[in-house]
């Protein structure tokens, strides 16, 4: 319960609780709107229900906005409570030490998620002269507070179940050197890495095509590729140290906070890909953007993650 | 170019205070007419202006400009119609008094996304249409009331409506400046507007370029 | 529309609305630049405390009886000498002497000057001392709180201090010495070992605990194990565990701290949701004019989302600034004591500046969310002003 008394913590912990205040009214706003719409009637009841939207609008852009921003800060706030869980080199001993540290990590980038499509839909709806998409986004809307609701009560499970008593295990036992070296599937690394530059590829093609169905999926295939790549390759190079496996430390400063940037841009061509898919099935729309927003935030990624081991080699004649 | 169908306006519906202003009005306006409106306070005059120009929403019936029916339009699309199509003068100007006169024609090409230097060239255009320009830097508290009018005139032209209401225009000027105003009626009719003004100045009575006038009482056109 | 024009009319409102934005100004400048005062102080006292304890060596070994720390024997440096991984050991005398009955004490450290010291501060407190002639007789190198004290007392060129067997030692004042901040050194006594160990009534063969360095970390575990294993009345104090518990302190002042700011917060939102709310027939004219020309609810929303924004941010810019020139500029009069404490001598310490970017973020979120919070309900109430209604 101790660290709760970081400031950090405590000022994380404040803005999520007043942003989840807002959420409440907004959802309160939500169920009142969908309840009473009708958009054909010209009763003062509808126009003063119009009215509402703008509000609750209003609230749920601005709070989003926050909850993006609260994103990296929660990835700082922990990384800041390695000084106090004995044992933790960085955020990942951090997520290790409390209940569902994971889960939680997991669980805000899914709602990050979908708050990017719920900001789709409303553009689009905004934009038509009839409001095609207003219960199906209020409806998502709720969707979303429910998956909000969830976090925060994980948000004060987690941050309460730190234990500042008990060792953390560091990056090189949960990501197996020291442990046992696997990779997932058994596959070797030059599998991997193959692995990697094909879906990169195929999800280029794909999105050229506009294939939203396979493209989400290869989108997932890609994620989950990355991040396995990451950690057992592409780090290694960031952190100039082949046992040196860890998702977080790239976050520090001494490595210029290069993990905001490549997992942004992993997220968001990620994102791109998979949305069409769940536009599809919300609001039975495609947006053709959105596969080109893609092909750059992954082309960018791609990129990035490449530089590191080329200018390592360039600079020392060998890879590690 | 403006048809008004089976147009219908009650305020606060079901309640102690409910209010018919418009029945049942039908009306047709031709594109580049002028037509006035005449009728006592409370006849439903503004009430219809106001809803042609989307600022208000109609309780039933339909209100087509354009082949658009704007009566239902949400509000930042009513609001992106209004900005681009219409030019209202009040009877009050309703102006800003603490900024100049250039500065408070500009505020109504700021929601149409110009960048500063065409804002300032239409800004410029419409004062001199309006032969307000050598007062462009003056403050708006210090102008007479007829300077007050061609700045809100200027205003009403800045975003090149295709239409433009007035209500109660010489309401609060003088003979002179009243039949200055009529005056500018008639060059804007020239420069391809339809124009709607409601009043009942006896001034409007004697204008020869009218092509429409309608009387209205309690909400209906007679 | 962000161009010129709409910046224009923007300030031009802050300006015609100024009354209204000036007392929660005002309240959120003085809000931010106490919160803003307390955190810098407090950073800048934790970093100058964990950047002194680098300097601490990695065990600190005292003997245990009945629960209380007791003089610990020499002899068993040799044996800490021998065990694989120890670099350095070295007994240590130090100690407080109380000089009124209202608690108030000198720290008393013996220093062996033809040692090397592992403490690398005090080592650049007397590198530029002449040794020979400080050890030809009873001398002491004391602290700035020290020498004002005695001053004070009529003590000018040397004590008498009151030994344990009775006795009475006069030593001699022979120079002051003051580390970069005052926070250590205020009321520090330096004197050579022996006589610190006469003062302190310390024998030959005891030491008041004995310091260890173990120059790799992997090690350390195991030979604190090895230590207690051996010596069942000994405690091993590590550096580790000295910075945890300065960290949890730090955290625990400025929490309690945070906790309390909190409720000032919830109370200013509630007062901000209030004045925002509070909508004149003017305003709604103003409101009625932009819409009748053209503006949407969108416009009118974002015109007065970004004058209170305005107003919250300069607030807050201007109360760290604030905050900064007090804490680092005057050295916080008045609110330093909160943290310095009345309870030792009197201190006369000056803050050195530390810029955390992570920490004005965090007073950034702390402030803004909330103010956000408070004005989206106000703002939107205005927005939606009936533009019929209000120009009649």
């Amino acid at each position: 319960m101790e660290v709760f008394l970081s400031n950090r913590v405590l000022i994380y912990i404040f803005s999520e609780s007043v942003l989840f205040v807002l959420f409440i009214i907004a959802v309160i706003g939500s169920i009142s709107i969908i309840r009473g719409w009708d958009f054909n009637a010209s009763t003062s009841k509808q126009y003063a229900l119009e009215k509402r939207a703008y509000l609750i609008i209003l609230i749920i852009i601005f709070s989003l906005v926050f909850k993006i921003a609260l994103m990296p800060y929660f990835a700082y706030t922990i990384d800041s409570l390695k000084a106090l869980v004995p044992g933790a080199m960085c955020a990942t001993g951090v997520l290790e030490s409390g209940d569902f540290g994971k889960e939680l990590l997991f669980l805000k980038l899914v709602i990050l998620f979908f708050i990017g499509i719920w900001l789709i839909i409303n553009h689009k709806d905004l934009q038509a002269t009839n409001y095609p998409y207003l219960k199906a986004k209020f409806w998502f809307f709720i969707f979303i507070f429910l998956l909000l609701g969830f976090e925060f009560v994980l948000d004060i499970v987690y941050f309460s179940t730190i234990n500042i008593q008990k060792s953390a295990k560091c990056c090189s036992a949960i990501f197996g050197v020291l442990g046992d070296d696997t990779l997932p599937f058994g596959l070797n690394i030059y599998m991997l890495l193959a692995l990697f530059y094909l879906l990169f590829i195929l999800n280029l093609v794909l999105s050229f095509q506009k294939r939203y169905l396979l493209l989400a999926i290869s989108s997932f295939a890609f994620l989950y590729i990355s991040y396995q790549t990451i950690i057992h390759f592409f780090g290694t190079y960031i952190y100039q140290l082949p046992t040196h496996r860890c998702p977080f430390c790239m976050l520090q400063t001494e490595y210029f906070y290069i993990g905001y940037l490549l997992w942004a841009t992993l997220f968001l061509g990620v994102f791109f890909g998979i949305s069409n898919l769940i536009l599809k099935i919300l609001i039975k729309k495609e947006i053709l953007n959105l596969y080109r927003y893609s092909q750059v935030f992954n082309t960018i990624f791609v990129i990035l993650c490449s530089l590191y081991p080329l200018i390592y080699f360039i600079k020392n004649g060998v890879f590690l | 170019m403006i048809e008004i169908k089976n147009l219908n306006m009650t305020f606060n519906p079901d309640s102690q205070k409910e209010f018919k202003a418009l029945k049942n009005i039908n009306l047709s306006i031709e594109k580049n007419n002028l037509t006035i409106i005449k009728g006592v306070s409370g006849s439903g005059k503004s009430t219809l202006l106001s809803l042609i120009s989307a600022l208000l929403k109609p309780t039933s019936g339909e209100i087509i400009v354009d082949a658009h029916n704007i009566a239902k339009l949400p509000e930042h699309h009513a609001s992106k119609f209004r900005a681009k199509n219409i030019g209202f003068i009040f009877q009050s100007f309703n102006l800003f008094d603490s900024l100049s006169v250039s500065e408070n024609i500009s505020l109504a090409l700021i929601p149409l996304g110009f960048n500063p230097n065409e804002i300032s060239q239409k800004t410029q255009k419409a004062m001199k249409i309006a032969n307000i320009d050598h007062k462009s830097n003056q403050n708006v508290n210090n102008l007479s009331g007829g300077e007050k009018q061609r700045c809100a005139i200027a205003r009403a032209l800045v975003n090149e409506p295709k239409i433009i209401l007035c209500d109660e225009p010489t309401a609060n000027l003088d003979e002179a400046n009243s039949l200055k105003f009529i005056q500018t009626l008639k060059m804007l009719k020239s420069l391809d507007k339809t124009l709607i003004i409601a009043t009942h100045d006896p001034l409007f009575e004697k204008i020869s370029f009218a092509d429409k006038i309608v009387h209205m009482k309690d909400g209906e056109i007679l | 529309m962000n161009n010129s024009s709409f910046l224009n009319f923007l300030f031009l409102l802050i300006y015609k609305h100024r009354a209204k934005h000036l007392a929660i100004f005002i309240i959120l400048l003085i809000l931010v630049a106490l919160l803003s005062s307390t955190l810098f102080i407090t950073s800048s006292i934790k970093k100058e405390v964990l950047d002194t304890l680098d300097a601490q060596p990695d065990f600190i070994v005292q003997k245990i009886r009945g629960g209380r720390s007791v003089d610990i024997d020499t002899d068993i440096v040799e044996e800490f000498r021998s065990i694989r991984g120890v670099m350095e050991v070295k007994p240590r005398v130090f100690g407080r002497y109380f000089v009124t009955d209202k608690m108030q004490y000198f720290t008393i450290v013996g220093i062996d000057f033809f040692e090397e010291s592992m403490d690398k501060k005090l080592k650049k407190v007397f590198e530029n001392l002449d040794i020979k002639k400080f050890l030809e007789k009873d001398n002491m190198l004391v602290g700035d709180g020290v020498k004002k004290f005695l001053a004070q007392k009529h003590y000018k060129k040397y004590m008498h201090f009151k030994t344990p067997d009775a006795g009475v030692k006069k030593v001699y004042i022979y120079d002051t010495f003051k580390d970069d901040t005052n926070l250590i050194s205020n009321d520090l006594i330096i004197t050579d070992i022996e006589l610190a160990r006469e003062i302190l009534g310390i024998s030959k063969t005891k030491a008041t605990d004995i310091i260890l360095n173990i120059p790799n970390d992997a090690e350390q575990d195991n030979i604190k194990l090895k230590l207690l294993s051996k010596h069942y009345d000994t405690r091993v104090i590590t550096k580790k565990d000295i910075e945890n518990s300065y960290e949890y302190l730090f955290n625990y002042k400025s929490g309690v701290f945070l906790l309390l700011f909190m409720i000032c917060i919830l109370t200013f939102m509630i007062i901000l949701y209030q004045r925002y709310s509070m909508i004149n027939s003017n305003d709604k004219k103003e409101i009625a004019t932009l819409r009748s020309i053209g503006w949407s609810i969108k416009d009118i929303l974002k015109l007065k989302v970004l004058e209170t924004l305005f107003i919250g941010i300069w607030a807050f810019v201007l109360g760290v600034i604030l905050a900064f020139v007090f804490v680092f500029g005057f050295n916080a009069p008045f609110l330093k004591e909160v943290f310095i404490g009345f309870n030792n001598l009197e201190n006369s310490v000056t803050f050195s500046p530390v810029i955390d970017f992570g920490l004005l973020f965090s007073l950034f979120l702390f402030f803004i969310v909330p103010f956000v919070a408070s004005i989206l309900i106000p703002v939107w109430k205005i927005a939606i002003t009936d533009p019929i209604e209000a120009m009649k």
